[in-house]
């Protein structure tokens, strides 16, 4: 088994006149959730396109489960399932129906698990599926997907339409997933999702990855919010190296402080003995953010 | 308690109505284009035949057959009376007047469930927009097409004076009355399409099955009418096709049927009014009712699920075929007499019955055959909605998936066939009393093999290499092919080409043996189309 379910290297494709992807690295380690990223219209629906064969890459290298996506796809699909960011659905079929269709056409479905991926998510699967809300739609691929044993998810904003008892039953899914040695890539626009299921996180932007690493790995561009109260006025505190966006409120201080200058501010603010001490990391939202502000020359100081 | 009628049920008409016109321009224009083209070169083709000619393709359709199926006139009776009007009356106006009629059920549904189903009409009514006004729209748009389409024939009608008696001079009275009443008895026709859509529309809950109920609701009224001048010309007033053919042009010369025919349209269209003030929006009289929980296993493969799906539509293709097949097939026998004069294909005109079963099975085969194309259609339209991105995803091959829908496609239509050549040549040897010629009817959709590939064939191409217009290319190269077998010697193609054209090459079957080496080239010819088709469908994006 090789170390990576899914691994892009240089990926470029264009539609004409229009490219999609001009150098797209990509890597899914074995056994890992990897968060995927980026503003619509970035590349990241033709990126999966292409990892399942739909497309044929211009350019790059492309590696899925050890094999060709193009050539192999046939071989490759059996062992992966893939949510889509827009469920299209057989009207006059229920989704019961469905989900034994995507089950079949992927190898075989597990019905005590389809049938327990039913109860969880609360679907009816006797209504047809015209009559679904958008929500229920997305339901009827999430149960297929995870109602299976595949070693890759492919999940394309999964949750987009549910609301946040099915979220949150949908992160617990995955954590099981995780749990089973299985790997998962996961593009989503909601960050507290990917923050709690991503061991990596890759942000990409017109068509080119910009960052990729551990939420840690990430934060190091970014600042933490310190929020401190003083006995004592504690304005000198705005001078020091790494120091920004100094604001005095009373007898509370509040500034943002480079994340690597984080240690030694903090060391030198024990000194100043602080009544109350509230530190906030950077979130993957201003992490996500922060790429666009420092590409477009305007520095979040 | 019912609840009051939404205020302003007309707001923004006219936005609306200028959205429907721009939605549909392409689609009215061809309208107009091919049933006024369609009469304006048949009039000029019967123009250039001598009287005589003329005479005698009038007499040949004086028989009760030939009635049944078209229709007549009185002025085709009449030994002086506007040769040219009947002759043109008689070859167009059951064809061209069917064709607007049904044409007219399915833009209507286009426009109005179709949105529905689609979800746009949501979108729509979230504006500002009236109720009614989608409706209004679609009304005034094909009442004003159908009108056009009636005046546009009159016209060409007076130009190529279609009622100049025999003997008389072009300029003296030429009966330009009898022209507009043709065009009027065609404008009646769609009249009738647009109202019976308009209901089936609001009743039926789906765009499919909108259109399916509407061209059954024609077809009986056809049929009924059919029945009525198989005995007696008067009886056709039972049918409201009956009373546009009643109008009589260049002979009786009657306008109020029109208006009675507007009348039955204004009633179906004030039903459908009425249900759609009190529906739900996508609700239709007919509730959605729940399903199974589980698929059944057979229809979880590829082939199954297409058989499923198409499972509906293919048994009322086949309840229409065998009722048709059976009609038909009765009434065949009595053609004999008309075919002293047949020219086409070079069919031998002793032979008589069979000869007239043959060239009117080619003309249904092809008919039936549009089944292919509405079944191999289906990929196309799976591709625009998504669902062939979800099952390429899952483990199966690009051509081994079209090859099973393919597949599903072929089987469906050459059972229809089948059925078609069965039950017709049943029909036919039991009016006849004499069974010998029943194998060689039944074995007649065999030899349609080869032709029914080249549709399947055109459109696989299309879905290979350009699937975004492969549904209307395909369905614009099936009306050629129709187009061609009507017009038939009118087109004056050379007699090589006319024998080398699928459908038409084998509609001299099965009064003579099929012509083998055509058959091979043109079964060759589809295998190549579904090769290439498939070929574009291998390296192409998904979606395209």
């Amino acid at each position: 088994m090789s170390d990576y379910a899914i691994l892009t290297q240089h990926l470029r494709k264009s539609f004409g006149a229009a490219h999609a992807l001009t150098d797209l690295d990509l890597a899914v380690p074995t056994g890992q959730v990897t968060g995927f990223l980026g503003p619509n219209g970035a590349g990241k629906s033709t990126t999966i396109r292409i990892l399942l064969g739909l497309l044929h890459a211009d350019g790059g290298r492309a590696q899925l489960l050890g094999g060709d996506p193009w050539t192999d796809a046939v071989e490759l699909h059996k062992r992966l399932v893939y949510v889509p960011g827009d469920v299209a659905l057989w009207p006059g079929l229920t989704g019961g129906q469905i989900i034994d269709v995507l089950g079949r056409l992927s190898g075989s479905l597990d019905h005590k698990r389809k049938a327990e991926m039913l109860e969880r998510f609360q679907l009816d699967p006797r209504k047809k599926a015209k009559t679904y809300s958008k929500g229920n739609r997305q339901k009827v691929a999430l149960v297929a997907a995870l109602a299976s044993h595949a070693e890759l998810l492919i999940l394309d904003e999964p949750t987009s339409g549910l609301d946040p008892i099915m979220e949150s039953e949908f992160q617990k899914c995955i954590e099981e997933v995780k749990a089973e040695g299985r790997s998962v890539l996961l593009s989503s626009h909601i960050f507290s999702e990917v923050e709690k299921l991503a061991d990596t996180v890759t942000i990409i932007r017109d068509g080119r990855t910009v960052d990729t690493g551990t939420l840690a790995q990430l934060r190091h561009l970014t600042r933490t919010q310190v929020h401190a109260t003083f006995a004592d006025p504690a304005d000198a505190l705005a001078t020091w190296p790494g120091v920004s966006d100094f604001h005095a409120d009373g007898s509370g201080v509040t500034f943002f402080v480079d994340y690597d200058q984080l240690p030694a501010v903090l060391a030198e603010m024990a000194s100043l003995a602080p009544t109350s001490l509230t530190a906030n990391p950077p979130s993957l939202e201003e992490i996500f953010l922060s790429h666009y502000e420092s590409e477009t020359g305007e520095a979040v100081k | 308690m019912t609840s009051p009628s939404p205020r302003q049920p007309l707001a923004r008409l006219g936005t609306s109505l200028r959205f429907t016109l721009r939605h549909n321009r392409a689609r009215l224009i061809v309208w107009l284009l091919i049933t006024v083209g369609m009469i304006g070169f048949i009039g000029a083709y019967y123009a250039s035949l001598n009287p005589d000619a003329l005479r005698q393709l009038i007499i040949a359709g004086d028989t009760v057959s030939m009635k049944s199926l078209l229709g007549w006139i009185t002025v085709a009776s009449s030994a002086t009376g506007a040769p040219l009007g009947a002759a043109v009356w008689i070859k167009s106006w059951m064809f061209v007047g069917l064709m607007v009629c049904i044409g007219m059920v399915f833009l209507v549904t286009h426009n109005l469930r179709a949105d529905e189903d689609a979800g746009r009409t949501e979108l729509f009514r979230s504006r500002p927009l009236g109720l009614h006004s989608t409706l209004a729209s679609t009304l005034i748009m094909s009442v004003t097409l159908v009108v056009i389409i009636g005046v546009g024939i009159a016209v060409i009608g007076v130009a190529q004076h279609y009622g100049v008696l025999i003997g008389a001079e072009a300029a003296s009275d030429p009966d330009s009355l009898g022209s507009w009443v043709f065009g009027a008895s065609i404008a009646a026709l769609g009249l009738l399409g647009i109202g019976v859509g308009v209901l089936a529309n609001e009743v039926m809950p789906t765009s499919g099955a909108a259109n399916g109920l509407g061209a059954a609701i024609i077809g009986v009224f056809y049929l009924i009418r059919m029945g009525a001048d198989v005995q007696d010309l008067d009886l056709a007033w039972i049918s409201p096709i009956g009373w546009a053919e009643k109008m009589d042009p260049w002979g009786d010369n009657r306008m109020w049927p029109l208006a009675l025919v507007a009348a039955l349209a204004l009633v179906l269209v004030i039903i459908g009014w009425i249900i759609e003030s009190r529906r739900d929006y996508a609700g239709s009289l007919f509730a959605s009712r729940l399903g199974h929980p589980d698929a059944s296993p057979w229809t979880t493969s590829v082939t199954g699920l297409a058989i499923r799906l198409q499972r509906t539509a293919w048994i009322s293709w086949a309840i229409g075929v065998a009722v048709f097949a059976v009609m038909l097939g009765s009434i065949t026998p009595m053609m004999a007499d008309m075919f002293k004069q047949i020219e086409f294909a070079g069919i031998d005109p002793s032979a008589g019955m069979l000869a007239a079963a043959s060239m009117l099975m080619a003309m249904i085969c092809l008919g039936v055959s549009s089944f292919a194309l509405y079944s191999g259609s289906s990929m196309a339209l799976d591709d625009a909605h998504g669902l062939l991105e979800q099952q390429l995803a899952g483990s199966v091959s690009r051509v081994s998936w079209a090859l099973r829908r393919i597949g599903v496609t072929f089987v469906g239509a050459l059972l229809l066939l089948a059925l078609f050549t069965t039950v017709f040549g049943a029909a036919y040897c039991a009016t006849v009393g004499d069974w010998s010629d029943f194998g060689k009817l039944a074995a007649t959709c065999l030899a349609y093999i080869p032709s029914v590939l080249v549709l399947i064939g055109v459109v696989v191409l299309g879905f290979g290499w350009w699937p975004r217009q492969s549904v209307a290319v395909s369905w614009g190269a099936f009306g050629a092919m129709w187009f061609i077998m009507i017009l038939g010697e009118a087109l004056k193609l050379p007699e090589e080409t006319y024998k080398s054209l699928p459908f038409l090459s084998v509609s001299n079957v099965p009064a003579d043996e099929p012509n083998w080496t055509t058959l091979i080239i043109t079964l060759v010819v589809s295998l190549g189309l579904v090769g290439l088709g498939l070929i574009g469908l291998k390296r192409r994006n998904i979606p395209a």
